[in-house]
């Protein structure tokens, strides 16, 4: 089993400084967090669903948006194709999928593959904004919304949870390997702010 | 440029990949294949208006999209998943 690597997290990047007091920006990486794509194979979308529902409660969407129950949730990145989430399941995640749903869908482990990032506090729209070329605006991206694009050229897939302190909150998820680069670009959008980087 | 990607939404066209018209390419282990693909490389039509084009939603949702576009003002005038048939 392939461990993450620990400088994925920003908490331990060397260059994340101290939060400045009155900080609008929080970012945190939601670790040990299972992670499994899922693509339906031909003609077993309708199966699949089903199947998924019956395995934990969630009605895949069929456009870009979050589903959830309980500790899992699917995310919409493309038709008949899904980012399954699960806390605290890291590897175990796309082998009790593929346990469940057995043929009905190609189910690639990606725990090691991708980071999550989860960023919020009163300025995070001015923040984004500068790298997502998405509007982010409570109207269009209500809670629950998802979209797969880029931010500073670094591709991303970004969903909004509930809010939570009385602000948006977003999860982010790019490519371990790009995690730093993702880093490098958030501290600078949001060194106006104030950035307080929280332990995950 | 932006292209309305049936599953993302309105997209800008950065995040996207050009891949030309839709013509089917011809087979050139046919009899006149030789023929069928000079006239298809070098004698194909080029109209001044709305052309269907392949475009490939590479830092979205991955799809295959038929985009119908007016070549001489880029205005797209509609994208259907190329699965799912013509725009
Ligand atoms: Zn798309």
């Amino acid at each position: 089993m392939a461990e993450h690597s620990p400088s994925s997290s920003p908490a331990t990047f060397a260059d994340a400084a101290p939060a400045p007091p009155g900080s609008q920006v929080t970012i945190t990486e939601r670790a040990d967090l299972g992670l499994a794509t899922l693509q339906a194979r031909k003609g077993q979308e309708a199966a699949l669903r089903e199947a998924i529902r019956q395995y934990c409660g969630v009605m895949l969407p069929d456009r870009p948006a979050v589903a959830s129950a309980d500790t899992i949730a699917f995310a919409g990145l493309g038709p008949q194709h899904w980012l399954g989430m699960a806390d605290g399941s890291s590897h175990r995640l796309a082998t009790a999928l593929k346990a469940a749903i057995g043929p009905l869908a190609s189910i690639v482990d990606q725990s090691g593959g991708y980071v999550v990032f989860r960023v919020g506090g009163p300025a995070i729209r001015d923040v984004l904004a500068k790298g997502f070329p998405i509007d982010l605006h409570e109207r269009a991206f209500p809670p629950g919304a998802a979209a797969t694009t880029v931010a500073a050229h670094i591709g991303a897939i970004i969903w909004r949870n509930e809010d939570q302190d009385g602000c948006a909150s977003f999860d982010i998820a790019v490519f371990r390997s790009l995690s730093r680069s993702f880093w490098h670009w958030f501290s600078e959008a949001a060194a106006e702010f104030g950035c307080e980087v929280r332990p995950s | 440029m932006r292209i309305p990607c049936p599953f993302c939404g309105e997209r800008d066209v950065s995040e996207f990949a050009y891949h030309g018209d839709t013509a089917k390419r011809p087979d050139p282990a046919t009899d006149d294949g030789q023929r069928r693909f000079f006239e298809a490389v070098y004698l194909r039509d080029n109209p001044a208006g709305p052309h269907r084009e392949l475009w490939y939603h590479a830092q979205g949702c991955r799809s295959w999209l038929i985009v119908t576009r007016d070549v001489r003002t880029h205005e797209v005038l509609g994208a259907a998943l190329a699965t799912r048939g013509a725009a």
